[in-house]
């Protein structure tokens, strides 16, 4: 029996299985290892008495989170979202990015339930009426339970079914969990056991479920991607933002693909994949993207054009007319001069124009 | 939302996960380390357990778990089955040959014989010498190695030592002993400093230096 990198041993844990779960927990770059060892990270496991990781730590530590065990896996029929290559998330608490009220018509959206569960006003409107009819929106809404780690901890399952039939959305992922690769691989795998429990108890949801992507390494990402195959998850969504902006995501994603292609072949399916988060174009043709970056970069004053975001002054496209349906023929140069007559209806257009260039999707083929 | 780097979460969000140096801590310093990190070479690392094995590990995730190991200086060797060793050192991992069966390899590539799967002969593997001092030596590597014994027979003027076992005739033949009536591939990727010696010894085994069989060439490959 080995004992991990920090001194922690492997003889009690229920994850430590050479062949399918956890060969050992060996992180180079392990926080608890490393602070053990005299180096420590303000905030995560300095100072001492707030160290989040203690329940992982084999000096002085906490009694580690209660194990939990892989579920009797059931199986459902689950059919496709059918994601179109762009979908949409929106700011729940800001109407200006409820672009549908300005007449532009896109099949789906994703809301995000954090800003809803911390939001009592916001929750208790959508709860009562629905998201359908408390935003107005006619077309399919996802359900997007991609949230700061803090809510994951809080969420129970009975809180989802809860939201989930009030809320009424068309379709919803499965609870989010959180992974590090710096991070004592105890809790990537029990945050790993628990997608797929949590992914289980969904089944008993009548609305169509959307798995997620997730895992510290690729070990895991493959133990719960085959288990959600196995439940005949066929939609999946890889919330990629952070991969993205650690440069690990064009690492992961090749062999994600890979992955899920070879698992969802031998069960004689074709899974859908969407990357969440991310405001670039990662030219893989059969995914979808996901993501607030038509709206969030408009307010800076971005611009969006064949899959790359420029600044308005970019001189490559500065004076490039567009013919979507909100420029119909301006360009850049015009929106800047609009910036400092009348700000805000220029961040309007910027924003439909940036959704726009998203929905049309040519820089990726379309689908 | 957790993925990638706790720390980079943790600057991005929160502007912390700054490095601070702190003392080792005391309780680490005086627990008995069971699990010791023995060698570093980069991409791989071995690492012993309380159970006094050795744990192979490459790119920081295990690979193999091996009950012996053999170090020595710039590598560490571990015995793997039909005379193999795995050598780890800073140039990466290697399938090496142990000297018996490098010894082995030169007798058969200097008078042996490897016959595939055929009509009359089964997978076999002969060697064939008029020094039945030579012939012992080679039954007694061969047993050594595959542990199965081949037999003796007497043919004309010499002694031949055969024996029909499909996993040494593939083993020898992967290796490549030989690649055709004299014709021999020295498998100088599978052999260190000891193994080549022990490879020389075995060829020039009958006469104690290397010779020119009958009127043939040596074709080393």
């Amino acid at each position: 029996m080995r004992k991990s990198k920090c001194g922690a041993s492997c003889r009690d844990c229920c994850y430590y299985d050479y062949r399918e779960l956890c060969p050992g927990c060996a992180i180079e770059s392990c926080l608890v290892d490393l602070c053990i060892k005299g180096h420590s990270f303000t905030g995560i496991t300095h100072p001492k008495s707030f160290c989040r990781l203690r329940p992982y730590c084999p000096i002085g530590g906490e009694r580690r989170p209660p194990t939990i065990l892989i579920p009797p896996l059931k199986k459902k029929d689950i059919s496709k979202v059918n994601f179109p290559l762009y979908v949409p998330q929106i700011d729940v608490a800001d109407k200006g990015s409820w672009f549908w009220r300005e007449g532009i018509e896109m099949p789906m959206i994703f809301v995000p339930l954090w800003q809803l569960v911390l939001n009592n006003r916001l929750l208790s409107q959508a709860s009562s009426k629905g998201l359908h009819d408390f935003l107005g929106f006619n077309g399919k809404i996802l359900l997007s339970t991609v949230m700061p780690d803090e809510l994951i901890d809080k969420l129970t399952k009975d809180d989802y079914f809860k939201l989930i039939n009030d809320l009424k959305p068309d379709a919803t992922m499965v609870p989010d969990n959180y992974t590090y690769t710096d991070a004592p691989l105890y809790q990537s795998w029990s945050q790993t056991v628990r997608l797929i429990s949590f992914a289980n108890d969904f089944l008993d949801l009548e609305i169509k479920l959307i798995g997620l992507i997730k895992g510290a390494n690729l070990r895991q990402i493959y133990f719960s991607l085959r288990r959600e195959v196995e439940m005949n998850y066929i939609s999946f969504v890889m919330p990629a933002r952070e991969l993205f902006k650690q440069g690990l995501l064009n690492e992961i994603l090749p062999h994600v693909l890979i992955i899920l292609k070879k698992l969802c072949r031998a069960s004689g399916k074709n899974p859908e994949i969407l990357i969440y988060g991310i405001g670039r174009i990662l030219g893989y043709k059969e995914v979808s993207y996901s993501n607030l970056s038509w709206y969030l970069e408009a307010k800076h004053g971005l611009y969006y054009k064949e899959g790359e975001l420029n600044d308005m002054r970019n001189e490559k496209i500065r004076f490039k007319e567009c013919y979507c349906e909100v420029c119909r023929g301006t360009m850049p140069q015009d929106l800047i001069d609009l910036w400092i007559k009348d700000p805000k209806s220029c961040k309007r257009m910027l924003t439909l124009h940036n959704l726009l260039e998203w929905k049309r999707g040519r820089w990726a083929g379309g689908h | 939302m957790g993925w990638g780097s706790l720390r980079e979460q943790f600057r991005s969000r929160f502007n912390k996960g700054d490095y601070i140096d702190t003392e080792e801590k005391e309780e680490w310093l005086n627990c008995e380390q069971a699990y010791k990190q023995i060698i570093d070479f980069g991409e791989y690392k071995v690492g012993k357990t309380e159970n006094e094995e050795y744990e192979l590990l490459k790119d920081n995730t295990l690979v193999s778990a091996f009950s012996e190991a053999l170090m020595e200086e710039g590598r560490i060797l571990f015995p793997l089955s039909h005379g193999m060793l795995l050598e780890i050192s800073e140039s990466g991992a290697r399938k090496i040959l142990t000297p018996e069966k490098a010894e082995l390899c030169g007798l058969i590539a200097a008078e042996g014989s490897l016959y595939p799967y055929e009509r009359k002969v089964h997978n076999q593997i002969f060697f064939h010498s008029a020094d039945m001092e030579i012939i012992e030596r080679h039954i007694e590597l061969f047993k050594k190695v595959y542990g199965v014994t081949p037999h003796i027979y007497q043919g004309k003027g010499e002694f031949i030592a055969g024996i029909k076992n499909k996993e040494a005739y593939y083993d020898l033949r992967e290796i490549g002993v030989k690649t055709g009536p004299y014709r021999y591939h020295v498998p100088i990727e599978h052999l260190d400093e000891k193994g080549s010696k022990a490879y020389l010894k075995g060829f020039s085994q009958e006469t104690g230096v290397l010779y020119n069989m009958g009127n043939m060439p040596l074709n080393f490959e």
